[in-house]
């Protein structure tokens, strides 16, 4: 009954030409030239250090879709622990063209522009309430982001005249983060989680999400989260309006900001 | 197999102009789900309509990097979906219209399948914004729209966004199958929170809930017992007050909380409510955060229309429960809790005593 439909399709090319000079749509990884396709792995397995052990590194690589596994280095670690260093070739190009990159839309501004964005557009300051949600003890990205000393020579949100922030710290419940924002009147509510390997921290984030949705505040506020490991496409997944990675600096938030509350405004 | 409904007859004899399938967790099912019920409802006859709220039929998981089913619009049929992913499939769509709202990707795009189209669909941000995207697609024409709601998110199921709700649940939930059974009995008692039961009470609390402020509702004594007033306790919210609130409530049938119901102030109604019947009421299900049975009586203004729970034995890290068990063991649970709600299996055909089988695409 019904139509058959096959499950996932890959966005690799498989047995597609590969050039191997710059500028090709299709591309490996280079090792010693353009698009050969090699890698260099390095991982520790729970085995002594050995011939099986060796045998067992090369399978692991084979497992990673690397093609003609070499051993390079081999190193004990303890008595049943080995740390490897491995080579091999992906065959398997990415096909740039067919890539889609989701990024926040908003261009850089300086301060003055940003401010005054604020103030034409909401005629007040901008409130933005910034919390480590969640058991996350970590506040060192969202202080970058909020303290007016910044980061790498930019000054945070504290520093901006239209920007009225108010930092919770860490380890905030998510219940009372949202009592805040509707304390504050906030225009703006920044996340800062650490999204771990085992992903125990997205169920926090979309809680968050849903406490807004059952306050009546999603709409009312511009919602953000930041850390190391988020990227806009997984924030927007996750029912944020937009998220920030590594390296992003408090100008990036501030630019975003004033030009998403513009953007409502008009709308 | 037996004879009986299928989850598309429960679906489609409700009557129902919309449903949001949910998930008790991410990787539940929730797409196949949704591609057996547009494929079935389409046979019948019926024009369906197909919206996220997030993101659904990406070729590649986000989290696990795992493959996924891509969404499946049968021809005639309507969906929903953010202009930037159309690419590949914009061929087979007839767009109709354009609206201002963002998504991950873009605008939003409302279009009609000419053909059978594989695609990904991409929502906005919002309920608001999803419950406008519903209404625009009856608009359209739609007999019944399908809303595929993110993750473990469940905001999809309010009912100012769809009519009904079917949950999907599987083995991404939890690897032992007696947990699964338990915390699903847990989501659907939640889900089925009813309307307090003294009509009068049931009134007042919708009252309530328009005004946007929790109200107190009192029994009337002397000569207008039977009777009850709303008294409003000038919060908006419980959230970081629950103490407040409830200091608040003197001899109160009930308290009446219009937004989120969190799991603080449930604990501290049940003491607050153990001297005598104290009622808490919600808007709806969605707006309740609870994590466990909360020992106080727990009623709602908008009960949810549940009409289903679907399962998927396999688990993408590659548990596997046996379809037949896992069914009958979440079929089991649901009677003990004394719920008659029909379970399907709908990638192997299972089903639960009350429920009947169901194939898949896919």
């Amino acid at each position: 009954m019904g139509t058959v439909i096959r499950h996932g399709h890959d966005r690799a090319t498989s047995g597609a030409k590969v050039a191997n000079t710059p500028h090709s749509d299709l591309v490996l990884p280079y090792g010693d030239q353009f698009n050969d396709g090699i890698v260099q792995v390095s991982f520790t397995l729970p085995v002594a250090a050995g011939a099986l052990a060796e045998e067992a590194a090369r399978q692991t690589m084979k497992l990673m879709g690397l093609e003609e596994p070499q051993v390079a280095e081999v190193a004990p670690i303890g008595e049943n622990a080995t740390f490897f260093v491995g080579y091999g070739k992906l065959t398997r190009p990415v096909e740039l063209s067919k890539l889609r990159i989701a990024k926040p839309m908003w261009e850089e501004l300086d301060q003055i522009t940003i401010n005054r964005l604020v103030q034409e557009t909401l005629g007040r300051a901008m409130v933005v309430v910034g919390a480590a949600t969640g058991q996350d003890a970590h506040t060192l990205g969202l202080d970058a982001i909020l303290n007016y000393k910044g980061f790498a020579g930019n000054r945070g949100l504290e520093a901006y005249s239209a920007l009225k922030v108010v930092n919770m710290g860490s380890q905030v419940p998510n219940e009372t983060l949202v009592a805040k924002a509707r304390e504050v009147s906030a225009d703006a509510v920044l996340v800062s989680q650490v999204v771990t390997e085992r992903n125990v921290h997205l169920a926090n984030l979309t809680n968050l999400v849903e406490l807004l949705e059952a306050e009546g505040l999603r709409d009312k506020v511009v919602l953000v989260v930041g850390g190391p490991r988020i990227t806009h496409a997984l924030a927007v997944e996750l029912g944020y309006d937009a998220g920030f990675g590594p390296g992003t600096r408090p100008q990036d938030v501030a630019s975003y900001l004033a030009q998403e509350v513009a953007r409502r405004v008009l709308n | 197999m037996e004879s009986g409904k299928q989850l598309a007859d429960v679906v489609s004899d409700s009557g129902v102009s919309s449903v949001a399938i949910v998930g008790t967790a991410k990787n539940v099912g929730k797409t196949v789900t949704m591609n057996y019920l547009v494929s079935e409802l389409s046979a019948k006859g019926l024009t369906a309509g197909l919206v996220s709220s997030g993101r659904d039929g990406e070729s590649i998981d986000a989290f696990t990097g795992q493959p996924k089913p891509s969404v499946v619009a049968p021809q005639g049929a309507w969906v929903a979906t953010a202009e930037g992913v159309l690419r590949g499939s914009a061929s087979g769509l007839e767009i109709a219209d354009v609206l201002g709202t963002q998504g991950l990707f873009g605008r939003i795009v409302l279009g009609r399948a000419v053909e059978a189209v594989a695609l990904e669909l991409v929502g906005p941000r919002s309920a608001r914004e999803l419950a406008a995207i519903v209404n625009k697609l009856l608009e359209l024409g739609t007999d019944i729209v399908l809303v595929d709601g993110a993750l473990d998110r469940i905001a999809a199921a309010s009912p100012k966004v769809s009519d009904a709700t079917i949950l999907a649940t599987g083995a991404s939930l939890d690897m032992d199958l007696e947990s699964i059974a338990q915390e699903l009995g847990f989501v659907v008692w939640l889900l089925s929170r009813p309307e307090h039961p003294v009509k009068a009470i049931a009134s007042l609390a919708r009252e309530a809930v328009e005004k946007g402020t929790v109200c107190f509702i009192h029994a009337c004594r002397g000569k207008e017992q039977g009777r009850y007033t709303l008294r409003p306790a000038h919060y908006p919210t419980v959230l970081g007050v629950e103490d407040l609130v409830l200091e608040q409530a003197g001899d109160a049938a009930a308290v009446v909380v219009p937004g989120a119901v969190s799991q603080a102030f449930l604990d501290k109604a049940r003491s607050w409510a153990k001297q005598r019947e104290f009622a808490v009421i919600a808007s709806d299900a969605v707006s309740i955060f609870a994590s466990k049975r909360p020992g106080v009586s727990l009623y709602v203004t908008q009960p949810l229309n549940l009409l289903a729970v679907t399962v998927n034995p396999v688990s993408y890290l590659g548990v596997s429960h046996d379809p037949r068990e896992m069914v009958n063991a979440i079929g089991a649970a649901f009677r003990d809790i004394g719920y008659k709600l029909p379970v399907f299996d709908v990638v192997s055909g299972e089903k639960s005593i009350e429920g009947v089988s169901g194939m898949a695409v896919g």
